[in-house]
């Protein structure tokens, strides 16, 4: 007769369905070895292989039970002997503090079989007692599984290392049932100090205690450098002692265990960062393997996070400082999809733009692109994405957010992903409005100025083609007609050559004024000498009004102001007529103003916020045709000529009035035109009187 | 033939001569001069020119300010108009269509060649 052996069944499954254990009589019912089985699907192990029902109910079972419902059945198990057994069988879901089901555990329990009619000893009873220890081992053991899984699910979730400390050796302390759990941050080979504690109230607080002397042997940081972990059954009769005895008695310690957190330092060796201790202080605790293992295995843990922890503050740092660098960059810098849409942008592409960030990063590039130049743009970016160029760099106009121009060399380069895609953009886009503006200013300069030089050329080159033809060879009067054209038009030639190179330094600033203290009175001399001839000839009366204010001038510029303006008085005069240069100080200013005469002349300068008392004015007054309002301030720009006027027949370049103003103002002073139709014009320009400007 | 009267309208005094003393003594046509705009106008008007050669750059009323001028007119509308200027924008040839100039010689020009020039321009 067959007897049945009762046995019981008592497993932990993962949410899975792995075996993680299992106990030894169900193994020894079916001559399987634990090796072998643990980390397969419960539903393939041997116990239940001759009944594919089966199989599939407890594989559908098990998946019910990792949502959470407890599973009972009636199943028949396997066995060696070949019979049969039938078994209670239940799977029960154990749940993590968040109510997430991690563990299943199974527990199968053997009926005895009534059919037989035998009556077989009650084993079961027998067999509570034995059960009741197993179980709380395995309930132990999943406490301390759950430790591990939840130290490790917190260092994936977390990279704030130090809370991770804190609420490990909290936890470690309440698992392992300790009087003391504590981490100790070594900072040299032996010396320390305690950073993290969890400690019953009774008990001594070691928080921040530090420790200065070598510790502990250096046999000791080796063995620790292994990843061992240590325990110590007395720490009064510990061969390593790693801390002086008296302290621990201080503290109350009387076991523990030491595991080290290793780190693997730039030279890929082995050091020890720090200590996780747990400490028996109530009594002779004999600490277990198994403790030691799940320490250790803990404080593996705590190496790895303290790994992640330095990745993450390196990375931060680089993250940090490439930030700064794309915000803070000069140029206008921006990533873009490969569609071309604004993924990120700095501030100086912001500014550039005149967008904000937000509303730049609803654009695409081309969006801001003018059209004439959408078809070029469209091919580069083609070329660059198809790999046909490495980079580009293209001249183009964008609009920005006001609707203006803004003059743009856009260089871009593609990022890719390990397959050679194209994954985003890089764009500097480099503002050249300025130079732009610039160059078209010279290029509008360029073709005024031909244009002005073609003027004397054409009269030059016709008179002395026709002389040269013997056209004329009996016509002398004509001949010496064309002779005198071609011999004024030269001199009118240079003097144009002359003042446009004059002019082009004067503004590039490659002239530097020698500025020294004058008389004004002697530059008004000078200047009646230069043009006696010129104002006889014109039978023009100069008048001067000297003053013997000092003033602080370069003197060749300011007299090649004055002889400018008094010219050109003389040039619009009729004959007959006078033309006054005067020079007022601050004084005569003054007198002026309080006398209401001459206001005309002066509420320009008072307007314009000059103050009197620290400048000197000069003016060249003409009773000639005069100036129309409107092109008062026109004729002191290039080739400005005003309307019927002749003072291109007397052989003007057009560019001595600009010459004046930068002159002037070069001085530091201001420059201006009055004007009654018909009645004259008065030219004035006031010069700081200090040194400094 | 009668001989080919031209109005020569341009504010350089200098130039006017040159030109003046090349179309006279290698075309043999008789020139009138006009040193503005406004003044061409009115000799045009006055005088029924053959042909107007017509300098573009002067002060106030420009070269093609007067050529709309002269289009507006009736007795002025059919004078043949050929530019003589030292400017040269692109643009520039626009205008000269819409206003049916016949023709554009630059300054500075060769003085022997500009009555040659002008005729061929003119069909004369």
């Amino acid at each position: 007769m067959v007897v049945h052996q009762p046995f019981e069944l008592i497993g932990l499954l993962s949410v899975t369905g792995n075996l993680l254990e299992v106990n030894q009589p169900a193994l020894d019912v079916v001559g399987a070895h634990k090796h072998d089985i643990v980390g397969q699907v419960f539903w393939e192990a041997p116990w239940w292989t001759q009944s594919p029902d089966l199989q599939d109910w407890l594989q559908t079972a098990i998946a019910q039970a990792a949502l959470g419902q407890r599973m009972q059945e009636k199943v028949t198990c396997a066995s060696l002997s070949g019979i049969s057994s039938p078994l209670e069988l239940l799977i029960k879901p154990i749940h993590a503090d968040t109510g997430q089901v991690i563990f299943l555990v199974v527990e199968g329990y053997t009926m005895p079989e009534r059919e037989s009619g035998v009556t077989l000893p009650n084993l079961n009873q027998g067999k509570i007692s034995e059960i009741r220890p197993r179980t709380r081992q395995l309930e132990e053991q999943l406490a301390r599984e759950q430790l591990l899984a939840k130290v490790t699910q917190n260092i994936r979730q977390s990279l704030d290392f130090d809370k991770i400390l804190s609420t490990t050796v909290a936890e470690v302390r309440q698992v392992l049932q300790a009087d003391r759990a504590l981490i100790f941050h070594l900072t040299s080979k032996g010396s320390g100090v305690v950073i993290k504690e969890s400690v019953l109230p009774e008990y001594p607080v070691t928080l921040e205690m530090l420790f200065l002397d070598e510790c502990f042997p250096e046999e000791c940081y080796e063995f620790y450098c292994q990843g061992n972990p240590r325990i110590v059954a007395d720490v009064f009769k510990d061969e390593w002692a790693d801390c002086l005895a008296e302290f621990m008695d201080q503290v109350g310690v009387k076991t523990k265990i030491v595991a080290p957190i290793v780190q693997m330092d730039a030279k890929n060796s082995p050091r020890v960062w720090g200590l996780l201790i747990v400490h028996s202080c109530a009594c002779y605790r004999q600490w277990q393997f198994s403790d030691a293992e799940l320490l250790q295995q803990i404080s593996n843990q705590l190496a790895i996070a303290l790994k992640q922890s330095d990745l993450y503050s390196q990375l931060q740092t680089s993250e940090t400082r490439l930030r700064e660098f794309f915000e803070n960059a000069v140029q206008g810098m921006a990533m873009l999809t490969t569609s071309g849409h604004f993924m990120q942008v700095n501030p100086a592409l912001c500014q550039l733009l005149g967008y904000s960030r937000s509303e730049l990063l609803q654009l695409t590039i081309q969006g801001l692109i003018q059209t004439h130049d959408l078809d070029h743009y469209r091919d580069s970016i083609q070329d660059l994405l198809c790999d046909r160029t490495a980079s580009l760099q293209i001249e183009t106009e964008l609009r920005s957010k006001s609707g203006t121009t803004r003059w743009t060399i856009c260089s871009a380069s593609v990022v890719r992903d390990p397959e050679g895609e194209p994954l985003y953009c890089v764009v500097q886009v480099l503002d050249i409005s300025e130079r732009h503006a610039l160059e078209q200013m010279k290029s509008e300069f360029i073709s005024s100025v031909s244009h002005e030089l073609r003027t004397p050329l054409t009269s030059i080159h016709g008179s002395l083609g026709l002389l040269v033809s013997g056209t004329l060879d009996d016509q002398p009067a004509a001949t010496k007609q064309m002779i005198e054209i071609a011999a004024t038009e030269s001199e009118r030639l240079v003097r144009l050559v002359s003042d446009i190179l004059d002019l082009e330094r004067l503004e590039s600033h490659k002239i530097t004024l020698y500025q020294q203290w004058y008389s004004a009175a002697s530059l008004m001399q000078r200047v009646s000498e230069i043009l006696r001839l010129s104002a006889d000839n014109h039978d023009i009366h100069l008048v001067m009004t000297p003053t013997s204010q000092q003033v602080w001038v370069d003197e060749d510029r300011i007299i090649q102001v004055l002889v400018n303006l008094v010219s050109n008085a003389i040039k619009f005069s009729r004959p007959g007529s006078t033309i006054w240069l005067s020079v007022l100080g601050p004084d005569e200013q003054a007198l002026w103003q309080s006398s209401g005469q001459q206001q005309n002349s002066l509420e320009p300068a008072l307007n314009s916020g000059i103050a009197s008392a620290s400048q000197i004015l000069f003016q060249v007054k003409d009773q000639g045709k005069g100036i129309p309002a409107d092109q008062l301030e026109m004729v002191f720009n290039r080739f400005q000529q005003v309307n019927g006027s002749d003072s291109r027949e007397q052989g003007g370049t057009g560019l001595g009035l600009a010459i004046c103003r930068n002159i002037v103002q070069q001085h530091g002073g201001s420059i201006w035109a009055e004007s009654q139709l018909g009645e004259g014009s008065t030219f004035s320009f006031t010069l700081p009187l200090s040194e400094s400007r | 033939m009668s001989q080919k009267h031209i109005l020569l309208i341009d504010d350089e005094e200098y130039i006017r001569t040159v030109v003046k003393t090349c179309l006279v003594n290698l075309g043999g046509w008789a020139v009138s001069m006009a040193a503005s705009g406004p003044e061409g106008l009115l000799i045009a008007q006055q005088e029924h020119p053959d042909a107007i050669l017509l300098d573009y750059m002067m002060p106030g009323m420009n070269g093609i300010m007067l050529l709309r001028e002269l289009r507006k007119e009736a007795i002025t509308q059919s004078i043949p108009v050929v530019m003589l200027t030292a400017r040269a924008q692109p643009t520039d040839q626009l205008e000269y269509d819409e206003l049916e100039v016949s023709g554009v010689i630059g300054k500075p020009f060769e003085p022997l060649m500009l009555t040659a020039q002008v005729a061929e321009i003119l069909d004369w």
